[in-house]
């Protein structure tokens, strides 16, 4: 029974860290009068402590 | 006691002479022109994570030639002098320009790191302002973090990136 109300008190859960994904977005870049754009980029998901130790 | 040692400055790059024949420091300017502006925008909505997870995005760049690429070309310089990021929430933000090697390893992007250039944190948004800019090393790949850490699944995060370089940009 305890079990059963733990869970319903669990806060919602983070969507978890993806190392790399394709996102739908707006990158571009500005190059004096030249503009490139890409709607759709790469996003790294890093765990900025580990990542402390790397390196 | 130090003595002060006579040595010739080769003159490299573009611009004045450099008559700074004996004295220690010689500063030659890299950047031609502040009228070489390269700025890079990006905008999505993006699943929050928790902390310290965050989201990075590589910065892109253009060699002589035009080719868009992941790392710094061997034949334009790029000075990074600020980034600007911003959310949608007044939650802890994150701002950060990162040296990684290239290729980075997908699986494990953290096996790359190199160095933090500059890492600042705020609420809703985040400014890094580096005040005698960054020369992007060539062959290295640059990474800018895109994260807010709220209590919220979604966010949408901008940022936007501006840099000097000796590219003719037009």
């Amino acid at each position: 029974m305890s079990k059963v109300k733990k869970d319903k008190d669990k806060k919602p859960k983070k969507a978890k860290r993806v190392k790399v994904k394709k996102v739908k977005g707006r990158y571009t870049i500005t190059a004096g009068n030249k503009t490139i754009d890409r709607d759709e980029f790469h996003v790294y998901g890093i765990d900025i402590k580990e990542r402390k130790e790397a390196g | 006691m130090s003595r002060r040692r006579a040595f010739t400055v080769t003159p490299t790059g573009v611009g004045r002479r450099d008559w700074s024949q004996s004295i220690e420091l010689a500063v030659q300017a890299e950047v031609r022109s502040h009228e070489y502006r390269y700025n890079w925008a990006v905008e999505a909505e993006l699943d929050t994570y928790a902390f310290p997870d965050t989201h990075f995005v590589l910065l892109q760049f253009q060699d002589e030639a035009g080719n868009v690429l992941d790392y710094v070309p061997s034949d334009v310089k790029y000075l990074i002098y600020d980034l600007f990021m911003s959310g949608d929430y007044n939650a802890l933000t994150i701002a950060a320009l990162e040296r990684y090697s290239y290729p980075l390893v997908l699986t494990d992007p953290n096996a790359a790191f190199i160095e933090t250039i500059a890492m600042i944190f705020g609420y809703g948004s985040a400014k890094i302002k580096l005040t005698e800019g960054h020369l992007a090393e060539l062959g290295s790949a640059y990474m800018v973090s895109l994260n807010q850490w709220s209590e919220l699944d979604e966010f949408t995060a901008s940022f936007i990136v501006h840099a000097y370089t000796d590219l003719m940009v037009g």
